[in-house]
């Protein structure tokens, strides 16, 4: 899609480099193909990053939701097996991925409510390295 | 005070554009005192506290990034060459693309600064941070030294500071000076007082003004002209002198010489190149990159983009009314009697505009608007460029490379408030130097490296799994030196000689030249030669990849999981 619009802008630049005859060609009044094709630009911009947005909305944010849900269900239980037993050598993976590095299928049980993902405070005492900002 | 008139652009309303100046200082010092009493830690100096809506960073985006360069440069551009200039704006809008796509994952997996985004992926992070920090205070400083020049001249002829005339009792040369001096001063105390919160307003107040001046003169324009645009458009052709030429493509860029097949093939690939770097180069910014850390999530992220878009497009669409307004209704004699280069075209049109409806005090009061709406240009994007660089000077190289990622919160603040005002200081002194050069080619340049260096190193890191350290740091260093090295031996730097005046058009003055680059615009050779580099890196290396920082990296991208 992206590399689609690409081509269609390159396709105008070559064309106003390399087509000038047919850019001046003019349509109506002194309204010429070059305007109409630099205005068609603009407009395909705007479609295109509202279809993004769109689909970002529609399929993307449920997704990672789910993704997050699935997550949060799965230290809550990790955290519920610490608590009934009593620690073990084997420590129960707690990140958002399983360990064999997959992104988990989304859970359809998943509950709704949790979409939220966890937002640690920005500046926790206790964290190893709080200027790296990642947790590896 | 004691102002000369002597026929200038300013003239009689030099009093009412000094004193809108002033007014404008006196609102944005008093919004960085605001902001400095607002700014406790590094997450409110560097990202604003992430307190912005996506609206509000969206106009500040904008006002990031239409520089007086855009707003009356490629208004000056489209009133003297015509239908170019508008290429040019194209390009500017068409580049938010790139940016939309990978804004949230940038938002999601980043911190502060780019190089955040990229340690993610490195075993070693230290080398990576460094490079990240080199180029983006590069890019920042090249950007930098081209915006403060453009302003010292742009702000003399907008006061109407001639040679030979005085302003307030000083030659035209020491108020340029000055003016550079001031502007500099100004952008260090909004950066280093006010931080990011007090930046992103200086922008959110200018992009609003700059998109209210812009609107309220296309509807005049086109008023003029009963709203048909057909007419204004001939109307300009006419009047440029060009005739139909004039509304196609070919009077600036990919100029066809004839009998010099190769020159013109060569002037069409740097119009394309042209075209490669602004489109790529913009998601590689560091003002921009930046500036998406302010929201508070990935989706504020995205619908920041979204309006800056919006407003970016908007506003590239009205340059058409105002480029083509200013040849109809002014004349591109009088444009170019002011300035050769057209930069006073924007401000010549509102003059008439304003005369047309309220008489000489209207156009006084419209020039004096417009100009003001250029000086806070000037103001939002060099404290924009500095807060990048400061940002990425503490956070990537004090904090994560000189305290290994340990530096206690205040201590990485006030390196950031030091390294503004080192960084703003050393910029002040080369466009001093610079002044009297031809330095509107280093605009290009810093869209040809960000596109060259940061775009692959941000590009395979969000999407390549087999990417690693090691290849960061090649595709960084070698798309910055490929770009830097080009432009040296460019015509642009030495070798260029106005076949009609004979005078140099070149950063060196004429009878030297040791270009063999025949393209002013390095991207075309740049850009995949920073790609290739980044992907050889990553091959010639023993550093082993990192395939579980991929997969958390995509998750992390995605949710947002972990992110600040």
């Amino acid at each position: 899609m992206v590399s689609l619009f690409l081509g269609w802008y390159f396709l105008y630049v070559l064309a106003s480099a390399f087509a000038r005859d047919l850019m001046a060609y003019r349509l109506f009044g002194n309204i010429n193909v070059a305007l109409v094709f630099g205005v068609l630009q603009f407009a395909s911009a705007f479609v295109l990053a509202w279809r993004h947005t769109r689909y970002a909305r529609e399929v993307l944010d449920p997704l990672a939701a789910q993704i997050v849900a699935d997550a949060e269900e799965r230290v809550g239980e990790a955290v519920r097996r610490r608590a009934a037993a009593p620690p073990s050598g084997e420590r129960p993976y707690l990140g958002p991925t399983p360990p064999d590095g997959t992104q988990s299928p989304p859970d359809p049980a998943a509950r709704p409510g949790t979409a939220s993902p966890p937002r640690p405070s920005p500046w926790p005492e206790t964290a190893t390295r709080p200027w790296t900002g990642g947790t590896r | 005070m004691i102002f000369a008139s002597a026929g200038s652009l300013a003239g009689s309303g030099r009093t009412i554009t000094f004193a809108l100046f002033i007014g404008l200082v006196c609102i944005t010092l008093a919004i960085t005192v605001w902001a400095r009493m607002h700014t406790d830690g590094a997450v409110d100096f560097y990202a604003g506290g992430r307190v912005f809506s996506g609206p509000q960073n969206g106009l500040a985006l904008a006002g990031d990034y239409m520089s007086a360069a855009s707003f009356l440069g490629i208004a000056g551009i489209i009133s003297l060459s015509g239908y170019d200039g508008f290429l040019y704006s194209i390009g500017f809008l068409v580049a938010w693309l790139p940016a939309l796509l990978i804004v949230e994952l940038m938002r999601n997996t980043g911190r502060f600064t780019m190089a955040d985004v990229l340690s993610h992926r490195a075993r070693r992070q230290s080398s990576v941070r460094i490079a990240a920090a080199v180029s983006t205070v590069t890019v920042s400083v090249f950007y930098l030294i081209a915006q403060m020049v453009g302003a010292g001249a742009l702000i003399a002829l907008l006061l109407g500071v001639r040679p030979g005339a005085t302003f307030l009792g000083m030659s035209a040369g020491t108020a340029e000076v000055m003016t550079i001096v001031v502007v500099g001063a100004l952008m260090i105390c909004y950066v280093m007082f006010g931080g990011m919160k007090g930046t992103t307003w200086v922008q959110i107040i200018k992009a609003a003004l700059l998109m209210f001046g812009a609107t309220l003169m296309t509807v005049l324009v086109l008023g003029r002209f009963g709203f048909d645009l057909s007419h204004l458009l001939g109307a300009a052709a006419r009047s440029s002198g060009k005739g139909h030429a004039f509304l196609e493509p070919g009077l600036k860029y990919g100029k066809e010489v004839s009998g010099h097949s190769s020159q013109t093939l060569f002037n069409k690939l740097d119009f394309v190149s042209l075209a490669l770097a602004l489109v790529l180069g913009t998601a590689g910014l560091p003002h921009i990159v930046t500036r998406f850390y302010t929201v508070p999530d990935a989706r504020a992220a995205r619908t920041s983009v979204n309006w800056a878009m919006g407003l970016v497009g908007a506003f590239y669409l009205m340059t058409i009314a105002l480029g083509f307004g200013a040849t109809a209704l002014v004349g591109r004699k009088e444009i170019i009697a002011h300035d050769p280069a057209g930069n006073t075209a924007a401000p010549l049109l509102a003059r008439e505009l304003g005369r047309h409806v309220a008489g000489r005090i209207g156009g006084d009061i419209m020039l004096a608007f417009v100009a003001s709406v250029a000086f806070a240009t000037i103001l939002a994007v060099v404290a924009g460029l500095v807060m990048a660089s400061a940002t990425s000077l503490a956070h990537d190289y004090f904090g994560n490379v000189l305290m290994l990622g340990r530096p206690q919160e205040r201590q990485e603040v006030a390196v950031a408030r030091f390294a503004a005002f080192l960084i703003g200081s050393v910029a002040i002194v080369l466009a001093v130097f610079a002044k009297n050069l031809n330095v509107a080619f280093l605009v290009a340049l810093a869209f040809a490296m960000a596109a060259s260096a940061n775009l692959p190193a941000i590009v395979f890191t969000l999407f390549w799994r087999r990417f690693n350290g090691a290849g960061m740091v090649a595709g960084i260093y070698g798309g910055l030196l490929s770009s830097i090295v080009l432009v040296v031996f460019s015509p642009v730097v030495s070798g260029k000689v106005d076949p009609v005046t004979g005078q140099s058009l070149s950063l060196f003055p004429k009878g030297t030249d040791f270009h063999w680059f025949p393209l002013d615009n390095p991207g075309l050779v740049s850009i995949p030669v920073g790609f290739l580099c980044a992907f050889v890196g990553t091959f010639l290396s023993r550093d082993k990849t990192d395939p579980d920082g991929f997969t958390e990296l995509s998750v992390r991208s995605l949710t947002g999981a972990g992110a600040h």
